[in-house]
């Protein structure tokens, strides 16, 4: 499945077309629940949390815009920010165990991406992990924890064992070089 | 933090903690209503999007249980019709039979009180404080509104604007002086409302021709559980 054909797809849906919904949960489900196991590393969490997304998808498709940002991007931001609020929530009832358990994720069964996941622009993914690179390695690992785990300042602070300004001036210099570096 | 040669503060940089949701909430919502009017802003916010949507590349993909496509099939459609709704019974004819008793039982068990409803936003203004009171339902899409500051010279209209996330405003329609008026909001828009920004501008009469915000933004709030 192309952008383009998720494109039209995502439009059906804002229509309120079931079987256009049907079809983007085949095509997009095993990403988005990927995406969930990660952030959440909790099974039964995630399961929650993939409903809760693609209720969020029907009822807000609308609020995608054809051109925008590309529609895998549209989905991946919701899955990823409802997460996020659900990780965050988590962790402020229970901080004493924010570290989840990694190994249950990785035995998980996973599959290959096939064409219908390889869905983000090759030349993006490419852009975006040449620039973190050439970031040092805490500096990356910082961003990636603050997209991928909800880092917030503080915790950030604390993992990296700096004060909160000095952390935030650190990290707002790397998105500003990540930014130099992305644009060149 | 102050030192401004010390700190990037550019908008770019600003966008990107705001898509990883880095920002206080105060911050937050500064940017969501600069977000509103500058096209600019919701441009870097979309490029930010498209790069770190790619570092969830890192996730390998893998399938869900096939038992929960049936679980959201049912809460996104919702139970099957009743009976007399599918036969498509006139309204009427069940109302008529009804209506004596639930008169009586409104009464008696005090449902005409109105409900308060669950979310609420307090629109200000830097310089005349609370300009409008805001209630939303987000089961039943319901909006009550009042203006209460700020009112309209002759031949311009205050109009209130949704903004969910970085998305362009949404009109929900004009506000009466002094009146409480009510909205209905469309199926589409009553998730995620909680957070969500509400905002007043100042339009011509009879509403944005354009139908995003023309004038100045006078008052802005967000939505919060009451």
């Amino acid at each position: 499945m192309t952008a383009q054909d998720l494109d039209a797809l995502l439009t059906r849906v804002s229509m309120a077309d079931r079987k256009a919904f049907a079809a983007l949960y085949s095509a997009t489900s095993a990403k988005l629940f990927g995406i969930c196991l990660r952030i959440l590393k909790d099974r039964a969490m995630a399961e929650d949390a993939l409903q809760d997304i693609y209720v969020k998808i029907w009822k807000r498709a609308d609020a995608y815009q054809s051109g925008r940002v590309q529609p895998m991007t549209w989905l991946i931001t919701v899955a990823r920010n409802h997460a996020i609020d659900l990780l965050r929530k988590r962790r402020t009832a229970a901080t004493d165990n924010a570290e989840g358990d990694e190994t249950r994720i990785d035995r998980l069964e996973t599959h290959e991406p096939g064409p219908a996941e390889q869905l983000l622009q090759k030349d993006t993914r490419a852009q975006i992990s040449a620039c973190l690179d050439e970031l040092a390695d805490e500096k990356a690992e910082a961003v990636r924890q603050a997209y991928l785990y909800g880092a917030t300042y503080a915790e950030l602070a604390a993992h990296f064992a700096v004060p909160l300004n000095t952390m935030r001036t650190w990290l707002r210099r790397s998105l500003q070089a990540l930014r130099t570096c992305l644009s060149r | 933090m102050s030192d401004p040669t010390d700190t990037p503060d550019d908008d770019s940089v600003l966008a990107a903690e705001y898509v990883l949701g880095l920002l206080s909430e105060a911050e937050e919502d500064a940017f969501a209503r600069r977000l509103f009017l500058e096209a600019e802003l919701r441009w870097l916010c979309d490029g930010w999007s498209e790069y770190f949507a790619a570092l969830a590349d890192e996730a390998a993909p893998v399938t869900p249980p096939a038992a929960l496509w049936p679980a959201i099939e049912k809460r996104v459609y919702g139970p099957p019709m009743p009976v007399w709704r599918r036969l498509n019974l006139g309204t009427a004819v069940i109302g008529t039979a009804l209506a004596a008793g639930l008169a009586f039982a409104a009464l008696r068990f005090g449902w005409l009180l109105p409900e308060p409803l669950p979310l609420t936003a307090e629109l200000t203004s830097e310089t005349a404080g609370e300009v409008a009171r805001i209630a939303l339902d987000p089961e039943s899409g319901s909006v009550t509104a009042e203006l209460v500051g700020l009112f309209p010279e002759p031949g311009r209209a205050r109009e209130l604007w949704l903004i969910q996330g970085d998305n362009p405003p949404v009109s929900l329609g004009l506000l009466a002086p002094g009146t409480v008026v009510a909205f209905e909001l469309p199926e589409t828009l009553r998730a995620a409302l909680e957070g969500a920004v509400l905002a007043i501008s100042d339009e011509p009469a009879g509403g944005s021709p354009t139908g995003q915000p023309t004038g100045a933004v006078l008052a802005a709030g967000s939505v919060t559980a009451s």
